[in-house]
């Protein structure tokens, strides 16, 4: 709607993620084309990736080959796929609670997208342009260089979740709780992010659970210092031993030994 | 008050700062206060049984009551011999315990005064017994004092008639009344016939009542204490403590011991009860098991608090074994794991533990050293949590870390004694105090935005 009544470009950008930061901070760079701005972000990667390289091998050797499941809003369950991926954990689950088809599938399928009911009760804004206040950054021939030199910038564009996932992965949009609970038996996540009230369900089923939104009381997690932080939150979480002892050991074992069994230690 | 405590370390060989242990004759008179109508009696001066009454006083805020040969010039040049025995013929007639338990001192025992010898000699009232035990107060810990006087009682008790009373022995390491109670509701839970020994609960924990009593209703009675020999096993809990005594009984009646770890924390607690059902053949019932479950459910849940937070431990070695078992389970680092009681099997005993968790490298065990010693530590490669008895706190103020205290002494708090260390319940009650002091920490060091009621 800016785009269209006041001819301001948008950028979809993440934070969330070492990669996806440094895509988000390249694309604001090249997207201006000041070379002062560009040197700058590049020094900002460099010095910031060098800083937390140890950390990151560290805990990239600890989450390597995990599976994780989301269910949280506000282009999270997007977004934190890009920082799971940083440290080798991949989705095999995710899904938005309120989320449109285009949040999913990208803004190629507004055209297609058909009113339902509930949509039908939402009013539709029509933006026209605004001459008094238009303007764009960009000329017509700076947005076609730039498309030229930087392919990769979506400019004015979102493609959605779907493609950052792999094959074989799952979406559930607006889970209900007997869907959570068939969905974490089919796919079997080792780490499931969600919210408090589904938190301890998970946790009582035995897999670990970690709040998105309130990072657990922990955080912060966006950007190269977030992503250690994550990273290091959720070893902690997966390795804390007490995940072994949940069984009770002597319902497990063959049968009780008669008395005279024992007649030292162990 | 500690910030003077310098980080640059020196090698000290006679010298203890700040010691994390105090002398046998205090774990001596505590092991006899677990044996009903028992005066534990000090064949020392009137000095050394005046410090342990009121160190012990101080910790459970009850009557501890003892008395002394009172030795004065003569009885250090002479002997003892005349004040222990007009002592034990004055208490046996004044205060009218159904035996005197008497411990050594540090001069009694420089002067080489023959217990043994002075007891075959009194003249006891019938009914009535003298038990003793060797505790120079140069030699060891309180802890040495505790397992010298339980071998010194079934020295002179324990009696095997060659028929067993179906009974299981239990003697644990130095333990609160509270925990006391715990390890005997697990026993009675499971329907197992049992000898605790020894046993201060009831005695170190008594109710207000409208009136004093130099006994009170607790401690393990003389009539256990000899039927120990016909016990079908003894199970002894604390590794490090509890094997003379065992050994003093197989000796002396034969009867088989089994060794466990002192039962703090989860597995330890698990290991007590699936031995109980070896021995037994008695299942635990699911009350117990629900209690683990419970355990279990508040590790997870606060674990994002715990996890990976390092942590100091000092204290006694059985405990403190039992307390780093526990925050391993919790998936902390117990980085620095420090008693003062001499024996180099503690620290052998911390390795095996680290090494099961693979963070033998990040931890260190110390036996026979101090507190100063650990400040220094600390001062060096800090820790999250500091977790040991109330000598702790100097530190914990100096740098600022959060400070949970367990083990004994705790003389700056109040009720302690009433709440248990062992089993699952006890386990609940450090992680809810873990956890606590660390977020009690973040609550009073965060900047506002952060200050909230959700964590």
């Amino acid at each position: 709607m800016l785009k269209t009544r006041y001819g301001t470009d948008w950028l979809k950008v993440n934070f969330i993620g070492i990669e996806a930061t440094k895509k988000s901070l390249r694309d604001i760079a090249n997207y201006f084309g000041n070379q002062e701005l560009i040197d700058q972000v590049e020094a900002v990667i460099a010095e910031e990736e060098a800083r937390y390289a140890e950390d990151y091998a560290y805990y990239r050797s600890k989450l390597s080959g995990k599976t994780a499941g989301l269910y949280v809003g506000g282009s999270r369950s997007h977004h934190y796929q890009l920082l799971l991926k940083d440290f080798g954990v991949s989705t095999v689950l995710a899904g938005y609670e309120f989320a449109h088809r285009d949040d999913y599938e990208g803004r190629e399928v507004i055209p297609s997208i058909k009113l339902d009911a509930d949509g039908k009760n939402i009013e539709t804004i029509t933006v026209q342009p605004d001459p008094s206040q238009f303007r764009t950054y960009l000329t017509p021939e700076g947005a076609q260089r730039l498309k030229e030199a930087h392919p990769e910038i979506e400019l004015n564009d979102y493609k959605g979740m779907i493609v950052d996932m792999e094959a074989g992965a799952l979406i559930d949009d607006d889970m209900n709780q007997y869907e959570t609970e068939e969905l974490m038996r089919l796919v079997k996540p080792d780490i499931f992010f969600t919210g408090i009230k589904d938190k301890y369900v998970v946790q009582k089923g035995g897999t670990l659970c970690r709040q998105l939104h309130s990072y657990d009381y922990s955080g912060p997690y966006s950007c190269f210092q977030g992503a250690a932080n994550f990273a290091r939150d959720l070893a902690a979480s997966l390795y804390t031993p007490v995940w072994g002892m949940i069984r009770v050991p002597w319902k497990s074992r063959p049968a009780i030994l008669a008395h005279t069994v024992v007649g030292g230690e162990d | 008050m500690l910030d003077a405590t310098p980080k640059t370390q020196f090698k000290r060989e006679a010298l203890r700062i700040n010691s994390c242990k105090t002398c046998q004759p205090v774990g001596a008179l505590y092991a006899a206060l677990g044996v009903h109508r028992c005066m534990p009696y000090s064949h020392g001066s009137q000095g050394c049984v005046a410090y342990h009454r009121t160190v012990l006083t101080r910790h459970y805020k009850d009557p501890m009551m003892a008395v002394s040969s009172s030795f004065t010039e003569g009885a250090s040049v002479f002997g003892g011999k005349s004040n222990l025995t007009t002592g034990v013929k004055n208490v046996f007639d004044i205060y009218q315990p159904d035996i005197i338990a008497v411990h050594t001192t540090c001069l009694s025992e420089v002067i080489g005064d023959d217990l043994k010898a002075f007891i075959q000699d009194l003249d006891i009232p019938e009914g009535k017994y003298v038990v003793h035990s060797n505790t120079p107060s140069f030699k060891g810990s309180h802890i040495n004092g505790y397992a010298a006087m339980m071998g010194g009682f079934i020295n002179y008790l324990s009696q095997t008639t060659g028929q067993t009373n179906g009974k299981l022995a239990v003697f644990p390491a130095w333990s609160e009344p509270s925990d006391l109670r715990l390890l005997k509701s697990y026993l009675e839970q499971m329907g197992i016939a049992y000898t605790l020994f020894p046993d201060q609960s009831g005695v170190v924990d008594a109710p207000m009542t409208d009136h004093f009593e130099y006994f009170p209703k607790g401690g393990t009675t003389i009539e256990e204490i000899q039927g120990l020999g016909d016990c079908t096993h003894v199970l002894g809990l604390g590794e490090w403590t509890v094997p003379e005594p065992c050994a003093v009984l197989e000796k002396k009646c034969g009867t088989k011991s089994i060794l466990l770890p002192y039962p703090i924390g989860i597995q330890n607690t698990d290991r007590l009860l699936m031995t109980l059902t070896d021995l037994t053949g008695k299942p635990v019932p699911y009350a117990i098991e629900e209690e683990r479950g419970q355990l279990i459910d508040l590790i997870l849940d606060q674990h994002i608090w715990t996890s990976q937070k390092s942590c100091a431990i000092f204290g006694d070695p059985d405990f403190i074994l039992g307390v780093t078992s526990l925050v391993l389970e919790m998936g902390m680092l117990p980085k620095y794991v420090l008693t003062g009681t001499p024996g180099h099997a503690f620290p052998k005993m911390c390795q095996a533990l680290f090494e099961a968790y693979g963070v033998e490298d990040q931890c260190q065990a110390f036996e026979f050293d101090d507190l100063f010693d650990l400040h220094q530590f600390i001062k060096n490669d800090p820790v999250d949590v500091l977790i040991g008895t109330n000598y702790g706190k100097q530190i914990a103020r100096a740098e600022s870390i959060p400070f949970v205290r367990a083990g004994w002494p705790v003389l700056d708090r109040y009720g302690h004694y009433l709440w248990p260390n062992i089993g699952y319940r006890g386990a609940m009650r450090f992680v809810e105090r873990i956890s606590g002091a660390i977020m009690d920490h973040v609550d009073a060091v965060c900047p506002d935005e952060d200050f909230d009621v959700v964590m």
